[in-house]
């Protein structure tokens, strides 16, 4: 049911008469409306409400998904009265780098506010998806009993919440065909919310659960995967064993994607080639994931589902090159694949020589370099042979040990599409091992060669050159991370002063202070965000940012409280919601 | 690696970089400013001691050195007793190189002492993760007053209070680099850590192709996030447990543990057979006295390698990275192992 407009001129007496307006348009609303409600790119549907005020009407009314990428940078008031058809709403909270503990607990993001505007204002919602919110049980019960067609809850990297919650939301939702709880910060009590699904449920569609620690009721599990006839993902988590999993798969041969639990379990003869048929059986299987406690004598047994596979996650298991090596002849297709360092850079030269089509890779370090015993991972041996073999890659997340100049300025060479280049030396400030020079030159030439990079990570040791190289060729620029980066103000300076795209900017543990910071203060107001945390802004600077730019909110995070000139963490980002009313002590409003 | 990966010292990228190197916190022995594989303590900062150790040597022998002159060194270090203990609680190993740079006051110089056997190490990393957030600041302006060469104690932000700079290679050991503990660092979630339930060091199984026509030698560890449970079993009791080693954190606490598993499961014994047979509850009783204190049994240990070992030798955390299950003999018992081992060889542990 969409609220229709009832008059598109309400005010007679305004100056746009209705004459006047029925001239300039050249077709009825109702047509421009249908035509615009064609649009799916939030880019093209930004683009054509700034057309005119027509245009703008007819788009926030054919809206129906709107993506939100920072949670205070709108309130939700302003938010439903813009756009009064919304069925899908994607929400993200935090800074990104409170995934790696830089942002302190309660810092804020919580989605109730939102519920409760949505609850009157939206109540045909169907889908939410949240990252980086906090997100309360309570939330989640009024979630479920507030939206009588809700269908899809994605949660990633949320926190705040527990199993108890996800419970209201299997109990309550009665048309719900999506379930993804991924990578959250959550209270996981018991796998009651699996049981918790009504008798005759039969919509749901995706099931993620893979990263849960409780058990489930596996009988309960196994009815709701023998009734949704519609299920395309399963991702169960590492409580279901081998034998379990190839009941489901049995049961559920259609699924596209699925995720393994645990694949430790001993398996007879007659087991083995049972899981291998079930998964031979899974004609229509693109993505695998899951993996964890991975032994070779398990991995033949996905060889024959691996035909078609587009995107193989192997993020939590432990392989060694050769398995990797093997695993992969079988799987031409692939698109995407997400490891582990422990396969080493033999097992990248092995992607290298069997993937053609690759266009992701991330590699992840198996240990935690503070701790390991003995350091195994990947170096630029690797990154070398990949990008050699496999000339499609443009989307690179890379975790090493060592680099050089060199070599990336050949991978680029090799692979000039790059979109997203991500790349972690994984010991700060570490130069080119060869040479012992700056990286500098690693990353001047990925952005002068990948003129279609739109977002780069950096490391190792960079001096303000990087950043000149960045500012002056990296055009399509929109992400920026850097840490332990940089030599003086003017690194910051040039970034932000030469990439006209640039939307997000994080900053940690650099030399930048308030000259970088106040440099080019307009332009904060054309991007998302900016970050900056463990570099050398005082609060005076930031204070005088704010008093420059209304629109922004400047926000300090302070800790010890010890000093009080440094602003420890600095966030800036634009809005139009004004200052936060949820801030907590901590969190410094300037 | 034979190239130095970095030396702080002389590489001066910029003016911003050599001063911002000469403000950072690192800790090391004294003397090897001046070799470039170690990035230890620079004699061109008067009086500015790093407290962060850099890196991880290798050998136990080279930890001990470690340890002895570490204690010489931090004397004069001028650090707050309350930072110390909100950056390392007290209670923690105080034989590590990290806490010794913090024991300045004397009460606490007695636990300088290196453990004979072990010093532990950067295993503070996790809880240093959770406390450098909050003594970052801390640990940041307070080293930055100590720097005499720079009274910027505010504007030059030790941002990298908690960081260390590249690596620098131990001086014996090549294989083993590990850096400092910095928060949040390197980018990753919290979900992707914690992984280690396949050892490196073990080549991976034979064949790939071999069918499971047997149990697989020993069980491997379930290294859930929380939970580490590996098999126990105990001479004359047919049925084992499973103990999880995450829940404790010192050899007594898992032996106090151990014998609270067994000894009920021997209660039971001693009574079913004093049910059966009278005149074995004498036996029986005395098994389960002497599992509380006496020496009669003795705790043993699969390791990664398929060996058999004592416990008690290594480092709790290094004993728990190698386990693969656990035997409570007797004591009785293990002289007469050498002479069964060509029959124990192929019954599991």
């Amino acid at each position: 049911m969409n609220l229709k407009r009832k008059n598109p001129n309400p005010d007679p007496s305004s100056p746009d008469s209705d004459e006047s307006t029925q001239l300039s348009s050249p077709f009825p609303d109702e047509v421009l409306e249908r035509v615009l409600s064609l649009l799916n790119s939030r880019k093209d549907r930004n683009s054509v409400s700034l057309v005119c005020k027509d245009w703008y009407d007819a788009e926030r009314w054919s809206r129906t998904h709107v993506f939100i990428g920072n949670c205070y940078s709108v309130s939700p008031e302003i938010l439903t009265r813009r756009f009064p058809n919304i069925r899908s709403v994607t929400l993200k909270g935090k800074p990104r780098f409170s995934d790696f503990d830089l942002v302190p607990p309660k810092w804020g993001a919580c989605v109730h506010s939102w519920l409760l505007v949505f609850a009157t204002k939206y109540h045909f919602l169907e889908a939410l998806r949240l990252k980086r919110m906090t997100v309360s049980d309570e939330s989640l019960k009024f979630l479920a009993l507030s939206f009588p067609n809700f269908k899809a809850l994605s949660l990633l990297s949320c926190d705040g919440f527990s199993t108890d919650g996800l419970a209201s939301i299997t109990t309550h939702c009665k048309n719900l065909t999506e379930l993804d709880i991924q990578e959250n910060d959550i209270d996981d009590k018991s796998g009651k919310w699996l049981s918790c699904f009504p008798e005759n449920f039969m919509s749901l569609e995706v099931l993620n659960f893979a990263n849960l620690n409780s058990d489930v009721n596996f009988e309960a599990l196994e009815r709701l995967v023998s009734w949704c006839k519609s299920l395309k993902v399963l991702k169960v988590n590492e409580n279901i064993t081998l034998e379990q999993l190839q009941r489901l798969l049995v049961l559920a041969p259609h699924l596209r994607e699925v995720g393994t639990g645990s694949l430790l379990q001993e398996l007879t003869p007659r087991q083995h080639s049972e899981l291998k048929s079930a998964f031979s059986n899974c004609k229509n299987l693109n993505i695998l994931s899951g993996f964890t406690e991975v032994t070779s004598i398990f991995l033949p047994v996905l060889y024959p589902a691996c035909t078609n596979l587009t995107f193989l996650n192997l993020s939590y298991a432990v392989l060694q090159s050769d398995e990797l090596s093997n695993l992969l002849i079988h799987c031409p297709l692939l698109q995407r694949l997400w490891v582990l360092d422990s396969v080493e850079d033999e097992g990248l030269e092995a992607v290298g020589s069997n993937c053609p089509l690759l266009e992701e890779l991330r590699v992840f370090p198996a240990s935690d370099p503070h701790e390991d015993e003995i350091v195994h991972g990947v170096t630029e041996i690797g990154f070398l042979a990949v990008s050699y073999g496999c000339k499609k890659l443009h989307y690179v997340l890379y975790f090493c040990r060592r680099m050089t100049n060199a070599a990336v300025t050949t991978i680029v060479q090799n692979c000039p599409d790059f979109t997203h280049f991500r790349l972690c030396i994984m010991n700060p400030r570490q130069p080119d091992y060869q040479t012992g020079e700056p990286m500098d030159e690693a990353f001047g030439a990925v952005v002068k060669t990948c003129t279609k990079l739109r977002r780069l990570a950096v490391s190792g040791l960079l001096t303000d050159l990087t950043f000149e190289y960045i500012g002056k060729y990296a055009k399509n620029l929109e992400t920026l991370s850097v840490a332990f980066a940089g030599s003086s103000d003017w690194g910051m300076e040039c970034v932000l002063k030469g990439c006209p795209k640039l939307r997000k900017l994080e900053i940690r543990d650099c030399p930048f202070g308030n000259a970088a910071l106040l440099s080019s203060f307009r332009k904060y107001e054309s991007m998302r965000s900016l970050w900056m945390s463990g570099c050398k802004v005082t609060m005076n600077g930031c204070r005088l940012l704010a008093q420059e730019m209304p629109r922004l909110n400047v926000e300090v995070i302070k800790e010890c409280g010890n000093d009080d000139c440094q602003a420890d963490k600095l966030y800036v980002y634009r809005s139009v919601a004004g200052p936060r009313k949820d801030a907590p002590p901590f969190v410094l409003t300037l | 690696m034979e190239k130095k990966e970095f030396d702080p010292i002389k590489n001066e990228g910029g003016n911003g970089v050599s001063e911002e190197k000469k403000l950072e916190l690192r800790l090391g022995p004294p003397g090897e400013a001046q070799t470039v594989h170690y990035v230890g303590f620079n004699n061109k900062i008067n009086g500015a001691k790093r407290v962060w150790q850099e890196t991880v040597v290798a050998k136990k022998e080279e930890r001990k050195w470690l340890s002895k002159n570490a204690q010489n060194q931090y004397q004069d270090l001028s650090f707050t007793e309350k930072t110390v203990e909100r950056v390392f609680p007290t209670s923690w190993s105080s034989a590590s190189l990290h806490s010794s740079a913090f024991h300045m006051d004397t009460d606490q110089k007695q636990n300088l002492q290196p453990k004979p056997t072990y010093i532990q190490y950067p295993s503070i990393s996790r809880r240093l993760s959770a406390m450098a957030e909050e003594s970052q600041q801390t640990c940041g302006c307070r080293v930055a007053e100590m720097q005499n060469s720079d009274k910027r104690a505010c504007s030059s932000r030790c941002a990298s209070a908690s960081v260390s700079t590249a690596t620098a290679e131990p001086i014996n050991s090549q294989k083993r680099i590990a850096f400092a503990p910095v928060v949040g660092w390197p980018p990753i979630r919290s979900f992707r850590k914690n992984f280690g339930s396949r050892n490196f060091s073990k080549p991976a199984p034979e064949s790939q192709n071999e069918t499971p026509k047997e149990e697989s030698d020993g069980e491997k560890l379930i290294n859930l996030e929380h939970h580490m449970f590996v098999k126990i079993n105990m001479d004359g009791v047919p049925i084992g447990r499973k103990v999880d080693l995450k829940a404790y954190d010192s050899y007594e606490k898992l032996s106090f543990a151990i014998d609270e598993l067994f000894g009920d499961l021997l209660a039971a014994q001693r009574d079913y057979s004093a049910a059966k047979k009278e005149n074995k509850v004498g036996d029986a009783k005395a098994i389960t006295d002497s599992l509380h204190g006496s020496r009669e049994y003795t705790l043993i240990y699969e390791d990664n390698e398929g060996d058999r070992m004592l416990v008690g030798d290594v480092p709790w955390h290094m004993f728990v990275s190698t386990v693969k299950r656990l035997r409570v003999l007797k004591s009785s018992e293990i002289s007469t192992l050498q002479l069964t081992t060509s029959q124990d060889e192929k019954t599991p542990l």
